[in-house]
């Protein structure tokens, strides 16, 4: 267990280091991307989440073994 | 900081940024500038061949023998320098095909011969800009900062006065690549171990090669636990810099020619014109 959250972390510092630099890359003024940060921030690790859902139920209901 | 109110092209820019991809300084020397081609061509081609000869010309083969192929050093910072990178290909290639020792020396030496990929990759940025830029001085304005984003990420955005997007490039990168460095327990550092993982992290630029000289020689004698992860950080760090370094040119190059600036949001739409055209 203890593994697993090690990962889910270093996936959150990761990915929060992705999407703010490419928020920042995408605006050149640091208001607005300031501004949009919490929506593409929300937008990725919301993502993320759907993806893994979608993941474990593929996972629970096709390649369940035993 | 000056607006060139009417850039008066040179020549043409990607004409001269090939140029200098094939042969570091032609495009300057395209563009009329045969003094500050020789000296990127002296600077550029120098370190190369002191990295080849410090090296011994063995930095591919590196690489394990089933990577081995003609475009296998494409996604090396070498590539950056592809007149040189070619020469090397030729001349050195992956060796004879028969194990043997490594200099001393070839950590320096292939390091070398990575920094010409990069300062030339530099190069055909300044011929891009001197190409369209009304003077030599306004293209060094240009590059100045981006080069200062290799050696310190996120300098380039504080010498633009961007303080705010400075540090949180300086924090985000140097964090992510100091924690990668200490879960790879410094195996990230070694491009003979990590050959492509190492080209990625080469972008976080001189933070990267101070560490992998002091530290990048280290024996590895267990598992590492956490070393992919360790790899992976140090990897995006040093991409993620080269993303910051395009945001300092742009911005650099929307600053001095008068270039509208990088948003997410639609331009405005223009105002309706009141003017009648009559038939």
């Amino acid at each position: 267990m203890t593994d697993v959250l090690v990962h889910l972390l270093l996936f959150l510092i990761l990915g929060t280091a992705i999407v703010t630099l490419g928020t920042f890359y995408s605006d050149a003024d640091d208001a607005r991307a300031r501004q949009v940060w919490p929506r593409r921030m929300l937008g990725f690790f919301g993502g993320c989440a759907v993806l893994i859902l979608v993941m474990l139920v593929c996972e629970h209901t096709f390649a369940a073994l035993g | 900081m000056a607006l060139d109110p009417k850039p008066a092209r040179r020549g043409d820019p990607n004409v001269a940024a090939l140029l200098t991809w094939f042969l570091p300084g032609a495009g300057h020397a395209y563009l009329g500038q045969f003094g500050l081609g020789l000296a990127l061509f002296v600077l550029v081609d120098g370190l190369l061949f002191l990295g080849l000869r410090l090296s011994g010309g063995m930095t591919f083969e590196f690489l394990d023998p089933e990577l081995r192929s003609p475009f296998a050093p494409v996604l090396s910072p070498e590539i950056g320098n592809l007149g040189g990178m070619l020469w090397q290909m030729r001349h050195h290639g992956f060796g004879p095909g028969i194990v043997r020792p490594f200099p001393d020396t070839i950590v320096f030496g292939s390091m070398l011969a990575a920094l010409s990929g990069v300062l030339n990759g530099l190069a055909m940025c300044h011929a891009h800009t001197l190409a369209r830029a009304s003077s030599t001085p306004v293209a060094h304005r240009v590059l100045l900062p981006t080069a200062a984003g290799f050696v310190v990420p996120g300098l380039g955005h504080l010498m633009q006065g961007r303080r705010t997007r400075g540090i949180i490039v300086f924090v985000l990168l140097m964090g992510c690549f100091a924690l990668g460095t200490l879960m790879a327990e410094g195996s990230n550092l070694s491009r003979e171990r990590h050959f492509y993982y190492w080209a990625g992290q080469f972008g976080i630029g001189l933070p990267g090669m101070l560490a992998e000289l002091a530290f990048g020689s280290a024996r590895v004698t267990r598992d590492i636990t956490y070393v992919d992860g360790g790899l992976v950080f140090g990897c995006v760090a040093g991409l993620l810099n080269l993303l910051a370094l395009i945001d300092v040119y742009g911005w650099s190059e929307s600053a001095e020619l008068g270039l509208p600036r990088k948003s997410s949001e639609p331009a405005p739409a223009p105002a309706a014109s009141k003017v009648e055209i009559r038939l």
